[in-house]
């Protein structure tokens, strides 16, 4: 019945998303930006809150990666001291550029789309 | 190949008799006002039907009901078909019901050895109104809102126990959130079961 499968149908939001100023970014680390979206759910309008590990080596070129884990979904974390991303869900490892140290994630972590406008880092989600 | 299936079941099953019971059966003077009660029993699969579609995205709370109605109507794939259905649907039910009873009336069809299939209908006429009710209230909107507090008053001028009945169909004082829930669920799952019970 299309009346049930609806939903999936729909097409996926997408836009720009304000991050902050590109100064925050300490190069060679991952930084971690937080910024809230709003996100419409059925009849409801939500505020969302997504999370993104900026990465930069010359202050000039971001790289963008998603904390989400490429295996199941879990919520991946930079370990500063251990230059690594764990997750608390089976043992995922993933390296300071997103590649993949320990499986069993199938492909690296995500990246988003990057641009800076005025010294604002922006991200494209979707 | 078609007519060996047909044999194999009906050995197993004996469907050829209930068949002829019911499609094939002779009925003096036939016309076509014999047909309201298979129209009410094809609207009211209809209705089983499309109502059960529309519990996928049905909330009955009154911070989502509202919205999730309309979110039916105008972003759910063919949801606006589905619950126009569903809406008229309610209407012929009662409209089908009531000249089908007519029907039985005016050509006394009630009569020996009938008399139960009479009061079994007269049943099925209440339960098709409660539907009615108890639908009516659940896009809460403004019409429905104030149709039901209507309603329920109405219950409430019964002599004696009318302040107690009025406060069991409201689940309260007043028109509220508790209303909306349980006349989701006489809707949904108390009037579909007596229904089952009865037919």
């Amino acid at each position: 019945m299309p009346i049930s499968i609806s939903p999936a149908l729909a097409k996926k939001a997408e836009e720009w998303v304000r991050l902050g100023a590109v100064s925050k970014v300490e190069p060679g680390n991952p930084t971690l930006f937080k910024a809230t979206v709003e996100r419409q759910t059925g009849w409801i309008t939500d505020q969302e809150e997504i999370s993104a590990y900026v990465l930069t080596d010359d202050g000039q070129n971001f790289v963008a990666m998603s904390n989400i884990c490429t295996h199941l979904g879990c919520r991946v974390r930079w370990i500063g001291d251990q230059e690594r991303f764990f997750r608390p869900c089976h043992n995922a490892v993933f390296a300071k550029d997103g590649t993949v140290v320990d499986s069993p994630p199938p492909r690296p972590l995500d990246r988003f789309e990057t641009k800076v406008e005025n010294g604002v880092l922006f991200i494209r989600r979707g | 190949m078609v007519a060996t299936l047909a044999n194999w079941l009906d050995e197993r099953f004996g469907w050829r008799k209930v068949w002829e019971a019911i499609f094939l059966r002779k009925i003096p003077h036939v016309n076509w006002l014999y047909t309201l009660g298979s129209a009410t029993l094809f609207v009211a699969t209809l209705q089983i039907v499309t109502g059960i579609l529309l519990t996928i995205y049905y909330v009955p709370t009154p911070d989502h009901a509202y919205d999730s109605v309309i979110y039916i109507s105008t972003e759910v794939l063919g949801g606006w078909f589905i619950r126009g259905l569903h809406h008229w649907g309610a209407s012929a039910m009662v409209i089908l019901t009531v000249l089908h009873l007519l029907r039985t009336f005016f050509y006394g069809s009630y009569k020996f050895p009938r008399e139960i299939t009479w009061v079994t209908g007269v049943f099925l006429l209440l339960i098709v109104i409660g539907f009615g009710f108890t639908g009516y209230l659940l896009p809460w909107d403004q019409k429905s809102y104030w149709a039901t507090t209507v309603g329920t008053e109405i219950v409430g001028v019964a002599p004696g126990i009318g302040d107690w009945l009025l406060r069991v169909a409201r689940g309260g004082d007043e028109l509220s959130a508790v209303t909306l829930a349980r006349f989701f669920g006489a809707h949904v799952w108390v009037l579909p079961a007596i229904r089952l019970t009865e037919a």
